[in-house]
């Protein structure tokens, strides 16, 4: 039989069911012949779950997903423990990122736990700290220096998010400009929605208004990522407002933290149980 | 579909002997063909397909005889033809409801979700600290951030970027297993107190 190279998306779309006839037979054959195939075939679709987790599957990908592999027990149970495992290492990644080291291994729940406690108080006393003063430090820094810059930029990223989000605004942050964008859940924006923040000279905060498709959530997590999904920072316990647009999540960026680039904002709604459940992806623009 | 019996032990040496002369090479195609089968059951959205691997290799078992003498080419899609039937026939039982609900959840309520979240750890904390180190590396951030730690965990590892993929794969489908049963014994303690 000709060994016929399967790619990882037409492997998809066989998953999907979504693939001729032909092209099914033979992905099928080569089932029971080729070892590796099979487990390429397995990997791929392991790696389809946690896109689908990860809310990374085009609309299209999704409904094909949500009405044809996930008419099982079995396939939904798979999705569930993806969905586990990526809560669990999404604490750890945000372990590592306020703690700055290496972790040895996934840490345990209750740890965690207290751990957020401890960072919670050291974030507060961070919070004295102008966070403007900090960044320009880090610019100028050496480049050869042994910090790693990219936690260390995180961290800042997020103290100042936490500053701004919190429910008391302070003097500083009335002092400076607002700009305001809203943006519509990916799935129903218009192509012609503005997604666009311009950055001035003055330093201004960017409100962006992040409409839901509907609010049984208690409070919100909104992950600030690039176009990509590398996950810059996350910032939780957000609650909803009702706007003449209806409800959204208000998050507040700072401008003078913010480079020009391609950006998202990936929400997720936590349950009265404490666990999480994806809402939306919102994607925007930052230019000069 | 009743669950399916066990080959007895001359159909099973009548089947591995039509797969191959040598043995080992037969139980290493046998394993295969087997793997094959449940990998196509399950991308084919049939629940049990383990279940309708077994069967398929039963039936094709029960008509060694028939075939050896006059069949030639890969085995394997001798069986690939019977699991066709076979889909037939499940799909023929299978009663269909008209709507599925998206994204149905199999765990219905907080305490299907503690369940899950402590066998989850409860896994975690068995898997060996190098398992541990590629989990955590592998699947921790995303893409541009995860390929750079994959390139250095490559290195640390000495593996290729695909032979790291594959091990990541393994301990996650380790990690799967471990999780299902450690549900199912939780269930059928829970079945046993009520």
């Amino acid at each position: 039989m000709e060994q016929r190279f399967f790619d990882d998306a037409l492997i998809r779309k066989y998953l999907l069911g979504n693939i001729s006839q032909e092209d099914q037979e033979q992905i099928e054959q080569r089932l029971l012949i080729d070892e590796e195939f099979s487990e390429k075939l397995s990997m791929t679709r392991i790696d389809m779950v946690d896109d689908y987790v990860a809310a990374n599957l085009s609309a299209k990908e999704r409904e094909e997903f949500e009405k044809h592999f996930l008419s099982t027990p079995e396939h939904v149970q798979m999705v569930e423990i993806a969905r586990a495992l990526a809560k669990r290492l999404m604490e750890c990644s945000r372990d590592l990122a306020m703690t700055g080291g290496a972790a040895s291994k996934i840490p345990n729940p209750y740890y965690i736990r207290h751990l957020k406690a401890i960072i919670s108080l050291t974030a507060g006393m961070i919070l004295l700290v102008t966070g403007y003063s900090v960044w320009e430090i880090i610019k100028h820094r050496h480049p050869n220096s042994p910090v790693n810059e990219a936690q260390e930029q995180r961290a800042i990223l997020e103290n100042e998010l936490v500053k701004l989000n919190r429910p008391a605004t302070g003097p500083a942050q009335t002092a400076l400009a607002v700009v305001t964008l809203n943006l519509k859940p990916i799935l129903v924006r218009d192509l012609g929605e503005n997604r666009s923040l311009v950055i001035s000279k003055d330093p201004s905060i960017f409100e962006l208004q992040l409409e839901l498709p509907n609010d049984k959530y208690q409070n919100y997590r909104a992950s600030l990522q690039t176009d990509e999904g590398v996950e810059l920072a996350v910032i939780d316990a957000l609650t909803a407002k009702t706007l003449s647009t209806g409800k959204v999540v208000v998050f507040k960026l700072p401008s003078w933290l913010m480079r020009p680039g391609s950006y998202q904002i990936k929400l997720t709604g936590v349950l009265m149980s404490g666990q999480y459940e994806d809402v939306s992806v919102y994607p925007f623009e930052i230019t000069k | 579909m009743k669950k399916q019996r066990d080959l007895t032990q001359p159909e099973f040496d009548r089947l591995l002997a039509w797969l191959d002369e040598d043995r080992d090479h037969a139980a290493d195609k046998y394993e295969v063909i087997r793997r094959g089968l449940i990998e196509l059951f399950d991308s084919r959205c049939c629940s049990d397909a383990e279940d309708l691997a077994d069967r398929t290799i039963n039936i094709v078992a029960g008509k060694v005889d028939q075939i050896a003498p006059a069949y030639s080419g890969e085995p394997g899609l001798y069986f690939y033809g019977v699991a066709k039937h076979v889909l037939q026939e499940y799909f023929r039982e299978k009663t269909v409801p008209l709507e599925m609900p998206l994204a149905a959840t199999v765990t219905e309520g907080p305490d299907d979700r503690e369940n899950l979240f402590q066998c989850l750890d409860i896994c975690l904390e068995q898997l060996s600290p190098e398992d541990h180190e590629t989990i955590l590396t592998y699947y921790l951030e995303a893409k541009r951030a995860r390929i750079d730690m994959r390139q250095n965990l490559t290195g640390h590892l000495g593996l290729t970027s695909n032979a790291l993929r594959v091990r990541a794969h393994r301990i996650r489908k380790s990690l799967e297993k471990c999780i299902l049963l450690c549900l199912e014994q939780r269930e059928s303690g829970r079945n046993k107190s009520n």
